[in-house]
Protein backbone atom coordinates (compact mmCIF):
# COMPACT_ATOMS: atom_id res chain seq x y z
CA UNK A 1 0.00 0.00 0.00
CA UNK A 2 1.07 3.43 -0.91
CA UNK A 3 1.32 5.63 1.92
CA UNK A 4 0.27 9.70 1.92
CA UNK A 5 2.75 12.15 1.67
CA UNK A 6 2.80 13.58 5.04
CA UNK A 7 3.82 17.89 5.42
CA UNK A 8 6.09 18.63 8.44
CA UNK A 9 7.74 21.72 10.41
CA UNK A 10 10.16 20.03 11.60
CA UNK A 11 13.24 22.19 10.21
CA UNK A 12 11.21 25.46 10.86
CA UNK A 13 10.76 24.54 14.76
CA UNK A 14 14.32 23.10 15.26
CA UNK A 15 15.71 26.02 13.88
CA UNK A 16 13.67 28.56 16.11
CA UNK A 17 14.98 26.97 18.99
CA UNK A 18 18.06 26.52 17.58
CA UNK A 19 18.88 23.08 17.60
CA UNK A 20 20.97 21.13 15.23
CA UNK A 21 20.40 18.32 13.51
CA UNK A 22 22.32 15.91 15.70
CA UNK A 23 20.72 17.18 18.46
CA UNK A 24 17.10 16.82 17.60
CA UNK A 25 18.17 13.27 16.50
CA UNK A 26 19.40 12.35 19.58
CA UNK A 27 16.53 13.81 21.48
CA UNK A 28 14.72 11.34 19.47
CA UNK A 29 16.33 8.68 19.00
CA UNK A 30 17.32 8.34 16.07
CA UNK A 31 20.49 8.85 13.30
CA UNK A 32 20.45 12.41 12.35
CA UNK A 33 20.57 11.67 8.86
CA UNK A 34 16.95 10.81 9.68
CA UNK A 35 16.23 14.09 10.95
CA UNK A 36 17.51 15.31 7.51
CA UNK A 37 15.11 12.90 5.53
CA UNK A 38 11.70 13.91 7.93
CA UNK A 39 12.82 17.61 7.39
CA UNK A 40 12.72 17.02 3.35
CA UNK A 41 9.38 14.59 3.93
CA UNK A 42 11.20 12.16 2.21
CA UNK A 43 9.97 9.82 5.13
CA UNK A 44 6.77 9.31 6.94
CA UNK A 45 7.49 8.86 10.88
CA UNK A 46 5.67 6.26 12.50
CA UNK A 47 3.44 7.53 15.55
CA UNK A 48 5.62 6.82 17.81
CA UNK A 49 8.37 8.74 16.54
CA UNK A 50 5.92 11.76 15.76
CA UNK A 51 4.64 11.77 19.34
CA UNK A 52 8.44 12.05 20.20
CA UNK A 53 8.82 15.14 17.75
CA UNK A 54 6.26 16.39 19.02
CA UNK A 55 7.05 15.68 22.63
CA UNK A 56 10.38 17.89 21.76
CA UNK A 57 9.05 20.58 20.59
CA UNK A 58 6.16 21.16 23.13
CA UNK A 59 3.35 21.05 20.72
CA UNK A 60 0.33 19.25 19.49
CA UNK A 61 1.01 16.85 16.70
CA UNK A 62 -1.29 18.25 14.04
CA UNK A 63 0.64 21.53 14.50
CA UNK A 64 3.90 19.84 13.30
CA UNK A 65 2.40 17.05 10.86
CA UNK A 66 -0.36 17.62 8.51
CA UNK A 67 -2.13 15.93 4.94
CA UNK A 68 -1.80 18.75 3.34
CA UNK A 69 0.87 21.90 2.58
CA UNK A 70 0.93 23.53 5.34
CA UNK A 71 0.78 27.39 5.82
CA UNK A 72 3.75 29.20 6.53
CA UNK A 73 3.86 30.00 10.30
CA UNK A 74 3.49 33.53 10.48
CA UNK A 75 0.61 33.68 7.82
CA UNK A 76 -1.03 31.54 10.69
CA UNK A 77 -0.73 33.45 13.09
CA UNK A 78 -1.52 36.37 11.23
CA UNK A 79 -4.91 34.95 10.42
CA UNK A 80 -5.48 34.09 14.15
CA UNK A 81 -5.15 37.82 15.38
CA UNK A 82 -7.24 39.38 12.24
CA UNK B 1 25.36 5.73 4.89
CA UNK B 2 28.37 8.40 3.98
CA UNK B 3 27.10 9.97 0.55
CA UNK B 4 30.28 12.20 -0.18
CA UNK B 5 31.48 9.64 -3.02
CA UNK B 6 28.64 10.69 -5.66
CA UNK B 7 25.97 8.48 -6.66
CA UNK B 8 27.28 8.00 -9.99
CA UNK B 9 30.64 7.13 -8.74
CA UNK B 10 29.19 4.46 -6.27
CA UNK B 11 27.05 2.78 -9.10
CA UNK B 12 30.24 3.16 -11.43
CA UNK B 13 32.54 1.30 -8.39
CA UNK B 14 29.64 -1.31 -8.29
CA UNK B 15 29.60 -2.44 -11.30
CA UNK B 16 33.62 -2.44 -11.76
CA UNK B 17 33.12 -4.54 -8.41
CA UNK B 18 30.85 -7.30 -9.93
CA UNK B 19 32.50 -7.16 -13.39
CA UNK B 20 35.96 -7.70 -11.39
CA UNK B 21 34.58 -10.58 -9.43
CA UNK B 22 33.15 -12.66 -12.60
CA UNK B 23 36.03 -11.92 -13.96
CA UNK B 24 38.22 -13.60 -11.23
CA UNK B 25 35.62 -16.74 -11.37
CA UNK B 26 35.79 -17.09 -15.50
CA UNK B 27 39.73 -17.10 -14.83
CA UNK B 28 39.80 -19.57 -12.60
CA UNK B 29 37.61 -21.97 -14.19
CA UNK B 30 39.04 -21.35 -17.45
CA UNK B 31 42.91 -21.95 -16.64
CA UNK B 32 42.13 -24.37 -13.35
CA UNK B 33 42.67 -27.25 -15.63
CA UNK B 34 45.03 -26.16 -17.92
CA UNK B 35 47.41 -24.86 -15.54
CA UNK B 36 48.31 -21.03 -14.51
CA UNK B 37 50.30 -19.44 -17.27
CA UNK B 38 52.05 -16.37 -16.19
CA UNK B 39 49.57 -13.94 -18.16
CA UNK B 40 46.60 -15.45 -16.50
CA UNK B 41 47.77 -14.96 -13.02
CA UNK B 42 48.71 -11.41 -13.97
CA UNK B 43 45.24 -11.50 -15.08
CA UNK B 44 43.71 -12.70 -11.88
CA UNK B 45 45.47 -10.29 -9.76
CA UNK B 46 44.52 -7.33 -11.74
CA UNK B 47 40.65 -8.64 -11.57
CA UNK B 48 41.64 -9.18 -7.85
CA UNK B 49 43.24 -5.33 -7.15
CA UNK B 50 40.07 -4.35 -9.11
CA UNK B 51 37.52 -5.72 -6.99
CA UNK B 52 39.62 -4.91 -3.89
CA UNK B 53 40.06 -1.37 -4.80
CA UNK B 54 36.41 -1.01 -5.48
CA UNK B 55 34.88 -3.09 -2.96
CA UNK B 56 37.00 -0.82 -0.50
CA UNK B 57 35.63 2.52 -2.47
CA UNK B 58 31.99 1.33 -2.80
CA UNK B 59 31.31 -0.31 0.22
CA UNK B 60 33.46 0.60 3.08
CA UNK B 61 34.08 4.04 2.38
CA UNK B 62 30.51 4.60 1.92
CA UNK B 63 29.49 2.67 5.06
CA UNK B 64 27.18 0.27 3.27
CA UNK B 65 28.68 -2.89 4.04
CA UNK B 66 28.95 -1.74 7.93
CA UNK B 67 24.79 -0.14 7.67
CA UNK B 68 23.51 -3.72 6.51
CA UNK B 69 25.90 -5.56 9.05
CA UNK B 70 24.80 -3.59 11.67
CA UNK B 71 22.44 -5.00 14.78
CA UNK B 72 18.52 -4.49 13.94
CA UNK B 73 18.48 -3.21 17.78
CA UNK B 74 21.18 -0.46 16.66
CA UNK B 75 18.89 0.95 13.76
CA UNK B 76 16.15 3.24 13.84
CA UNK B 77 13.10 2.74 12.20
CA UNK B 78 14.13 4.30 9.07
CA UNK B 79 17.24 2.65 8.31
CA UNK B 80 15.74 -0.82 9.73
CA UNK B 81 12.63 -0.36 7.05
CA UNK B 82 15.87 0.09 4.32
CA UNK B 83 17.51 -2.57 5.55
CA UNK B 84 14.96 -5.05 5.25
CA UNK B 85 13.90 -3.83 1.86
CA UNK B 86 17.37 -4.42 0.88
CA UNK B 87 17.58 -7.97 2.18
CA UNK B 88 14.20 -8.80 0.83
CA UNK B 89 15.12 -7.85 -2.94
CA UNK B 90 18.98 -9.57 -2.29
CA UNK B 91 17.59 -12.87 -1.42
CA UNK B 92 15.30 -12.52 -4.22
CA UNK B 93 18.64 -11.76 -6.58
CA UNK B 94 20.63 -14.30 -4.74
CA UNK B 95 18.47 -16.80 -5.16
CA UNK B 96 17.87 -17.03 -8.78
CA UNK B 97 21.88 -16.57 -9.40
CA UNK B 98 22.57 -19.64 -6.83
CA UNK B 99 19.86 -21.38 -8.56
CA UNK B 100 21.01 -20.58 -12.23
CA UNK B 101 24.92 -21.39 -11.44
CA UNK B 102 23.98 -24.69 -9.88
CA UNK B 103 21.90 -25.53 -12.72
CA UNK B 104 24.30 -24.75 -15.43
CA UNK B 105 27.01 -27.02 -13.32
CA UNK B 106 24.48 -29.93 -13.38
CA UNK B 107 24.26 -29.33 -16.99
CA UNK B 108 27.86 -29.65 -18.02
CA UNK B 109 28.62 -31.96 -15.21
CA UNK B 110 31.58 -29.74 -13.62
CA UNK B 111 31.87 -29.45 -10.00
CA UNK B 112 31.27 -26.78 -7.80
CA UNK B 113 34.99 -25.42 -7.07
CA UNK B 114 36.31 -23.03 -4.02
CA UNK B 115 36.27 -19.67 -5.82
CA UNK B 116 32.73 -20.23 -7.04
CA UNK B 117 31.77 -21.34 -3.22
CA UNK B 118 33.52 -18.31 -2.02
CA UNK B 119 32.00 -16.18 -4.36
CA UNK B 120 28.33 -16.92 -3.91
CA UNK B 121 28.68 -16.11 -0.06
CA UNK B 122 30.62 -12.75 -0.82
CA UNK B 123 27.37 -12.28 -3.00
CA UNK B 124 25.16 -13.39 -0.46
CA UNK B 125 26.77 -10.75 1.65
CA UNK B 126 27.23 -7.78 -0.39
CA UNK B 127 24.22 -7.72 -2.46
CA UNK B 128 22.11 -6.02 0.37
CA UNK B 129 24.73 -3.21 0.52
CA UNK B 130 25.15 -2.99 -3.04
CA UNK B 131 21.31 -1.91 -2.81
CA UNK B 132 21.98 0.48 -0.31
CA UNK B 133 24.54 1.53 -2.85
CA UNK B 134 22.69 1.83 -6.12
CA UNK B 135 19.08 3.54 -4.54
CA UNK B 136 20.83 6.08 -2.11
Amino acid sequence: MDSRKLYNRIAVLRSERGMSRKELAEKIGVNFQTVGYLEREEYNPSLDLAFRIAEVFGLPIEYIFSISPMKPMSEEIYGLKK
Amino acid sequence: MNTKISLTNRRIGMTLNYLSLAAIVFLFEFYKDSGFPVLAILAISGAILVWLISFILTYIRTQAWKQVHRSFKKLDEREAGQIYESLRVAYGIFTVIALAVLFVYSLTELQVSIIVFVSLLYLAHVLPASFIVWKK
